[in-house]
């Protein structure tokens, strides 16, 4: 399980500090498969890598604590110390699977050298556990010796899951995995992802603005506006009957087979990180702000079946 | 199988192109010339004071047109010269140095050259993008900008003007270097390989002063840029080591435009050591070249410059066969 | 620490004012010999003394200094105007013509052009005319702003804009030459500096083994005379000296001035050679 305390985090710019997450509390529980969504800009990729402890780019925790506690004992590792378990507790599928191979060496080694800061792995171990994910992936034997160029998209995208994948970690962090893939690739993708959880009982945290991805796979679903919870809580219910008016808004633009209307998006956009509206962030876009709601900025408050969401006007909206 | 065939076939024609169209080059440039080489020779000879009857002269005009291949029609010409450059290499006896023929003479020279172009190209290449690949994946250190200073300031200077440098700080103001080279001792003695590296280092020095900037400053592009690959963002949230980073994700991928840089860079390197050569008075085929001059032998000219452009032409070819070996995407469908 | 663009335009201004503008000023034609007494050191009357054959040093080399670049700048903008023309032709038109076209390029890259020259120039010892010189320049160097012209002409057929100017009826040329201007300016300049120091790089090595023309004063004959009149070994630094000086400066200061302005315009100046 990771627990996300309080968390203010983001970059100093030469104009300024920008918080890309202000203010977050959430928690990837054991066992599950979390869905991170939001437009684009919203913070979601800053707090993907606030979950997996990738600091490199000058992400810095303002305040608040992150960290990891173990399902069986009780240990726990700080944010500060994941790096040194990557692909142990933790491991990462990229956004762009394209080209995250490095396309000059095979597949084999480029999967057996994950997470040998140490260098001290033990291969034999490793291939076997290679092989057996591979093929629960539908890939042939031969691809571990074959270079990424010889590989289609689909196949790639699915050796980058498999090599998240075999060295069983516990959370396994995927930044928008089926973006620029076909349909048919997608759900191919989505299914494999789910078949490997539901085998190994890890944890999987999904960024993804397709809300329709998160229908099928997520078993909870948080949604994130401008750097801010906006809602959490079982897919099932965020995603059937949202009470937050962004996660409304966001599900009434998707077209469905049979409309006859054009859909309605969303009026206006994202706020710029350095110029966040007063209050509430979301309130000059919404369709049921009030005058109260330029005043106070909420934080999540809990629903009477288990999820968050972060509104003054949530009695009313619960439909 | 097929494929890597036509490959090959393709390289080798090109190859074969190039030759002929340098070898062609060789034989138009003389008769583009109003001079006719052999009427130069005799004018020489004969304001030098030699006294010749009619016939002699005649004679010996005959003998010189037939040594420098001027009987007979163009097309004649032309092809009896293809034949001897590609198939027999026999460009006839010195002029200067009658009768050693040329083909020994330049046998003897070429060793020099070689080695002396390998070892510096190598050096040069290896340091070069050694270097540049800890600065471009270092950028703002002091010891990249410092470095960076100094490759700007040498990578610009003329081959000739580093070497004439060199040349009079170290032989004649400063005088460590001879000025002349003379190898002693037995063949793979001791003392001969280490006269031979004492007399072979100012020239060396200078052809490496001026191309290892190129390499690394290119390197140092390349690098950097491939740092923000997607693969090398990935290959660090893997958690790998940055020097595994650097040897196996990094530098295997800057490598392959460099190799197809070297290619290019052959031909200029060549230029660079014959003057260097000529300079340090170093006994290889430039300074071959340069005695041709002096001497009016023609016929040596003729044999050098040819074997020049032959040499290039094939390790240009040679570099060009080893990128597939590196880059498996040429190698694999 | 000024930028090097600064020191790259003061190291340019500096040659174009003792180079060709001071060369508008000579008192004397500084090629004619036994115009001064010979082997005066460096005074008043004469800036840098005087050579061997009793011309004035620094008049000489302002002289020499004009012939360098004027050579340089000639056959730059010669072998630029043809290459990129061959490179659009061979670019845009594609098919057997560009395969002609492009194996040329490579051939006469491939081949070194110095051992060409020597031989030209052996021949004709000392009374080369610069005209020949220049002209083999010109075939050896303008296969390099061709290549990457092509490579960019390629890329340009294939582009969403182009072929959205060519259906809105624009002609091929304009297309052409709109759309990839902007593109290559940077490029532009930096090929056309950098071909101008290959160029006085080869005639000054040329000269410097007494092959170029005697009798027109560049750089590099400037330095051959010098040695052949044994200046080194005489000590009489002032003759020998301030050509080496006057390249070395003229290639740093270029080279700075064109890998600024490549920076500037955001071009890899080491794509230009």
């Amino acid at each position: 399980m990771i627990v996300v305390d309080n968390v203010v985090a983001g970059y100093r710019t030469p104009a300024g500090v920008v918080k890309a997450v202000d203010r977050i509390s959430m928690e990837v529980r054991d066992g599950e498969i979390l869905g991170i969504a939001g437009e684009s800009g919203c913070g979601k990729t800053t707090l993907l890598k606030l979950l997996y402890g990738s600091f490199g780019d000058g992400l810095e925790i303002f305040s608040g604590r992150i960290y990891w506690r173990d399902p069986d004992g009780g240990r726990t590792i700080e944010c500060a110390d994941f790096h040194r378990h990557w692909w142990e507790i933790f491991s990462y599928v990229p956004q762009g699977s394209m080209s995250a191979l490095n396309p000059l060496m095979r597949i084999a080694p480029q999967m057996l050298d994950a997470g040998s800061g140490g260098a001290r792995v033990d291969k034999t171990a490793r291939r076997e556990r290679i092989a057996k994910t591979l093929a629960e992936l539908d890939l042939p034997e031969r691809t571990v010796r074959l270079y990424p160029h010889q590989l289609s998209g689909g196949m790639r995208q699915r050796v980058m899951i498999g090599l998240a994948a075999y060295v069983d970690p516990d959370v396994v962090l995927a930044d928008e995995p089926t973006t620029a893939l076909d349909v048919v690739v997608q759900r191919q993708i989505l299914e494999n992802l789910v078949r490997l959880q539901r085998a190994r009982k890890n944890s999987i945290v999904i960024v993804s603005h397709d809300l329709g991805l998160h229908s099928q796979v997520a078993d909870r679903v948080a949604v994130l506006y401008a750097g801010r919870l906006a809602e959490v809580g079982t897919a099932d219910a965020v995603l059937r009957h949202p009470a937050h008016p962004y996660t409304r808004g966001l599900l009434d633009a998707l077209p469905r087979l049979g409309d006859k209307q054009p859909r309605l998006g969303i009026e206006g956009r994202p706020p710029d990180f350095m110029d966040m509206p007063q209050g509430c962030r979301f309130h000059p876009r919404c369709s049921r702000a009030i005058e109260a709601c330029g005043g106070v900025d909420p934080d999540p408050s809990t629903l009477a079946d288990g999820r968050a969401a972060a509104c003054i006007r949530l009695d009313e909206a619960v439909a | 199988m097929a494929r890597h065939a036509r490959f090959l076939i393709g390289r080798l024609a090109g190859y074969v192109a190039v030759v002929l169209v340098g070898v062609t080059f060789i034989f138009i440039i003389p008769r583009l010339l109003p001079v006719n080489p052999v009427e130069a020779m005799l004018g020489r000879m004969m304001s030098q004071g030699a006294y010749m009857q009619e016939d002699q002269v005649t004679a010996l005009r005959e003998a010189l047109s037939d040594a420098f291949g001027l009987n007979g029609t163009l097309l004649e010409q032309y092809f009896g010269f293809l034949r001897r450059v590609i198939f027999s290499q026999d460009f006839g006896p010195s002029l200067a140095m009658y009768p050693t023929p040329v083909r020994e003479l330049i046998g003897q020279a070429l060793p020099w050259t070689f080695g002396l172009l390998l070892c510096s190209v190598l050096i040069a290449w290896l340091v070069g993008n050694a270097l540049g690949l800890v600065i471009g994946t270092m950028p703002n250190s002091r010891i990249s900008k410092s470095l960076e200073a100094v490759a700007i300031v040498f990578y610009p200077i003329p081959y000739f003007i580093l070497a004439l440098v060199l040349s009079i700080l170290f032989s004649y103001v400063w005088k460590v270097f001879p000025l002349t080279t003379t190898v002693r001792g037995a063949p793979w003695s001791w003392e001969l390989l280490s006269s031979v590296v004492y007399h072979s280092f100012l020239p060396a020095a200078s052809i490496i002063a001026v191309t290892f900037g190129w390499w690394m400053l290119s390197m140092r592009a390349l690098s950097s840029t491939l740092m923000d690959e997607d693969f090398v963002v990935y290959a660090r949230l893997k958690g790998l080591s940055r020097p595994r980073i650097l040897l196996r994700y990094v530098l295997p991928n800057a490598m392959l435009p460099q190799v197809t840089y070297l290619a290019l860079q052959l031909g200029l390197m060549f230029n660079g050591s014959i003057i260097a050569e000529i300079v340090f008075n170093y006994p290889g085929v430039g300074s071959l070249i340069y005695t041709a001059i002096l001497q009016g032998d023609y016929n040596l000219l003729m044999g050098t410059v040819s074997l020049s452009i032959v040499a290039v032409a094939t390790a240009t070819l040679l570099v060009d066969l080893l990128y597939p070996l590196l880059d498996p995407r040429i190698r694999h469908r | 620490m000024p930028s090097r663009l600064a020191i790259g335009i003061i190291i340019v201004g500096l040659i174009i004012l003792v180079g060709p503008l001071a060369a508008f000023f000579a008192p004397d034609d500084p090629r004619i010999w036994q115009t001064h007494p010979r082997n005066l050191r460096p005074e008043v009357e004469h800036w840098l003394g005087t050579t061997a054959l009793g011309q004035d040093t620094f008049w000489l080399l302002s002289w020499s200094v004009r012939n360098s670049l004027m050579l340089g700048v000639g056959v730059a903008a010669l072998a630029t105007i043809i290459g990129v023309g061959v490179g659009l032709l061979a670019g845009y038109r594609g098919g057997p013509l560009d395969r002609v076209l492009s194996f040329l390029m490579d051939a006469l890259i491939v081949i070194p052009s110095l051992p060409l020259l020597i031989l030209l120039s052996s021949m004709t010892k000392g009374q080369t005319s610069l005209l020949a010189v220049g002209t083999i320049l010109v075939i050896f160097n303008w296969p390099f702003p061709a290549r990457q012209i092509r490579a960019v002409a390629l890329t340009m057929r294939e582009r969403d804009f182009v072929n959205l100017a060519w259906f809105s009826g624009e002609s091929v040329g304009r297309i052409l030459w709109r759309q990839m201007v902007p593109y290559l300016r940077g490029w532009a300049v930096a090929n056309f500096i950098n071909t101008i120091l290959v160029v006085v790089a080869i005639e000054s090595s040329l000269a410097f083994l007494g092959l170029s023309n005697d009798n027109v004063p560049t750089i590099g004959t400037m330095i051959y005379w010098a040695l052949k009149y044994q200046a080194l070994i005489a000590g009489r630094w002032w003759w020998v000296l301030p050509p080496i000086i006057s390249i070395i400066l003229i290639f740093v200061g270029f080279f700075l001035l064109s890998n600024a302005l490549a920076d500037r315009m955001r071009i890899n100046p080491m794509a230009a050679r």
